[in-house]
């Protein structure tokens, strides 16, 4: 049975669809991705979710239960990271742990959750003088002090430095191996297929797909984009136009001053060939590139927009 | 118990902390107090304080001149700065360089009808101008009746009374008006916190924790009494100690006046937040409300020398009953028996629940 279940969640606001008919449901032990663009709805979803927002239409369930009739229970069972990290700016970060860890019936030692979003050496400063990363971690170890079964992270690296996108990265990762199920949003597609098991991608209240991201890439054509580049001059680039398209599975090809660029079906046997080409010719390669298929070419090709972060 | 008590744990660290508090809660009622009761209640030690430095001229010595010298001399609040009388032009002299508040020029002759009055032209609005004019025309009036010599058959005399039992010292009127202020604008400034929570999200962070709003209210509330105890208990000390205030306290009355006025001032600041979205509007909001009440409700001054198109404002303004009940409680000794103490609570409490039930009805947790 799965430990989240939301089937046809639909809100609007004015004139506004911010979730449109989403369904989905999350296996215990999951980290469930919701990715889309700015306003596509994810917050609005996770808030339903977390009971902070009534739904127009729909159903949710967490561990069976609903928010008409077991509210509190359900507070016990969920951590929550919101958008805006939520703190009281003139508690240090030690306290801020305890008091949220003194509201439930259920808590985590603090010192346990410290050293897990590793602030132990930042126990007494002052929320306000924190850093944004810092800030972050904190707000996942508030979300953490219940000891919750089910974690909401919303885009808990938004604004984050390359090293601090890390730090969480392994939080959440540990997460996993302690068995959460972690629900999260995001921007970044590189965070989604690193994290996930299993990625949503939203644009504009909708769900346009659901599934693992190998699944998500393996759903796009098999094509795949790959280019050479020549040091000397343009005309070898050029020569070789006509060969390549005669190469089986090869569908467009062109040049760019001294680029090939093609796109093929069967990589390997148009590499081959083609390799075996340059040395007998004994044409000098300079570099060459296999373009990697992402989560947003998954997006591109669903929505047929440019993915914009 | 354990919820309320890391709600009253963070609510309490968050005010203490805030620099801002101690700074209007605390040091600018104290700053308020001490001018205000400097200027106008400080030398007032509830006897006549009127004094006047004065000489007589006698440009002709007269048996008219000479009686009315004898009056003057016998009026305590007139200090000599010469036993004997002086000349006109010494007398102006003395004027002009204020070594004399002012000089009374005694009757030529025992025909003159003239008695003058030589005053510095700056103090020609001052007290001084009109305590002395009353005082010479006393002592004229009292020469005439020796004149006639006929005994006056009624006289004015002039007793202040105040509602108390004991006489109202101004300093005392002051001091309560001004403890009262300090705890009201306390409670209408001191929910401004709540619009910081809500924009950073915090108030709808607390939704997602299983507690009941009203625990987190309560905290707040508890909070807001401490400090409004710490102002209440600085304040009295300096008011009693430096500035000599009474001090004829009815412990039951005035912790039922303390405990439901500042809960009623925190009503009318929660319902200031629900009405406002930033920071600005809220001190805006909570400033008119703050100005209107500073002045209309028998703080500075008995609300009889209002003008009575404004006198409405008073008689709804909460800050009065709370000023009222301070006083009586605190000056006066007022007790529960009294039916004044009834009326100043009553509308305290109506206040509070009109306040809190329309701040809760428009109260919004999200930004
Ligand atoms: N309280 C509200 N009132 C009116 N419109 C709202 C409200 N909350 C959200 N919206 C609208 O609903 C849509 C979805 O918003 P939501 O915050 O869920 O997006 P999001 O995917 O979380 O975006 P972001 O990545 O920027 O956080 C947006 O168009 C937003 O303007
Ligand atoms: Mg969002």
């Amino acid at each position: 049975m799965p430990i989240l279940e939301v089937k046809e969640l639909r809100k609007s606001f004015q004139s506004v669809v911010a979730v449109d008919s989403i369904s989905f449901s999350v296996e215990a032990g999951e980290i469930f991705t919701i990715i889309g663009p700015n306003g596509a709805g994810k917050t609005t979803t996770l808030e339903m979710i977390e009971g902070l927002q009534k739904p127009d239409n729909g159903e949710i369930q967490l561990k069976g239960m609903n928010w008409k009739g077991d509210s509190t229970p359900i507070k016990q069972i969920i951590g929550v990271q919101p958008q805006t990290s939520a703190l009281f700016d003139l508690l240090n970060v030690y306290e801020s742990l305890d008091v949220f860890a003194g509201l439930y019936e259920r808590s985590r030692s603090i010192d346990e959750v410290l050293e897990f979003i590793n602030l132990t050496d930042h126990r007494k400063k002052f929320v306000k003088t924190l850093s944004g990363g810092q800030r972050q971690r904190l707000a996942i170890g508030i979300a953490l002090v219940n000891d919750p079964d089910i974690l909401f992270l919303d885009e808990p690296t938004t604004g984050l430095d390359p090293q601090a996108r890390r730090n969480i990265w392994d939080i959440i990762l540990k997460l996993k191996g302690l068995g959460k199920t972690t629900i999260l949003t995001t921007h970044y597609m590189e965070e989604a297929e690193k994290l996930s098991d299993r990625v949503c991608i939203v644009d504009q209240g909708k769900i346009i797909a659901l599934d693992t991201p190998q699944n998500l890439i393996q759903l796009l054509a098999k094509e795949r984009e790959i280019h050479l580049t020549f040091p000397s001059s343009m005309k070898d680039a050029q020569k070789m136009v006509l060969m390549v398209k005669a190469y089986p599975g090869v569908t467009k090809v062109h040049t760019e001053q001294n680029k090939l660029i093609f796109s093929t079906a069967s990589p390997e046997e148009s590499l081959y060939h083609l390799f075996k080409y340059t040395t007998e010719n004994q044409i000098l390669v300079q570099q060459i590139g296999i373009k990697d298929l992402s989560l947003e070419d998954v997006f591109i090709t669903f929505t047929g927009k440019e993915w914009r972060d | 118990m354990k919820q309320f008590r890391k709600l009253f744990e963070a609510n309490f660290k968050s005010t203490f902390r805030e620099k801002a508090v101690w700074g209007w809660s605390i040091a600018f009622p104290i700053l308020l107090m001490v001018i205000f009761l400097t200027i106008f209640g400080g030398s007032n030690d509830g006897e006549s304080t009127f004094e006047a430095h004065i000489v007589t001229v006698m440009e002709e010595p007269n048996e008219l001149a000479s009686g009315i010298q004898l009056v003057l001399k016998q009026i305590p609040v007139l200090t000599w700065e010469k036993d004997s009388t002086v000349s006109r032009a010494e007398a102006a002299e003395w004027l002009k360089e204020k070594k004399i508040d002012a000089a009374i020029v005694l009757p030529t002759s025992l025909d003159a009808k003239g008695v003058e009055l030589l005053l510095n032209k700056e103090k020609e609005n001052s007290i001084l101008n009109q305590a002395m004019g009353g005082i010479l025309n006393g002592v004229l009036q009292e020469v005439n009746y020796r004149i006639a010599n006929v005994s006056p058959q009624l006289t004015l005399q002039t007793k202040y009374i105040s509602s108390g039992s004991d006489t109202l010292k101004y300093v005392d009127f002051l001091f309560t008006g001004m403890i009262a202020l300090s705890i009201g604008q306390a409670g209408l400034f001191g929910m401004v916190g709540m619009i910081e929570m809500r924009r950073n999200g915090l108030l709808k962070r607390l939704m997602l924790i299983p507690i009941s709003m009203g625990t987190f209210g309560l905290s707040q509330t508890l909070v807001r009494l401490i400090l409004s105890i710490i102002q209440i208990i600085i304040l009295t000390f300096i008011g009693v100690f430096f500035f000599k205030a009474s001090l004829h306290l009815n412990i039951l009355s005035f912790l039922i006046v303390f405990i439901v006025g500042t809960i009623t001032f925190s009503a009318f600041g929660f319902m200031i937040s629900a009405f406002t979205k930033s920071m600005d509007g809220y001190m805006g909001l909570a400033n008119i409300f703050s100005l209107l009440m500073m002045f209309l409700s028998g703080i500075f001054f008995e609300l009889s020398m209002l003008p009575s198109y404004i006198k409405p404002i008073a008689v709804i303004s909460p800050l009065t009953y709370f000023a009222n009940g301070i006083r009586d409680s605190m000056v006066y000794g007022i007790g529960i028996m009294n039916s004044s103490f009834w009326v100043n609570i009553g509308v305290l409490v109506l206040w509070g629940i009109a306040t809190f039930a329309v701040g809760a009805k428009f109260f919004k947790w999200r930004a």
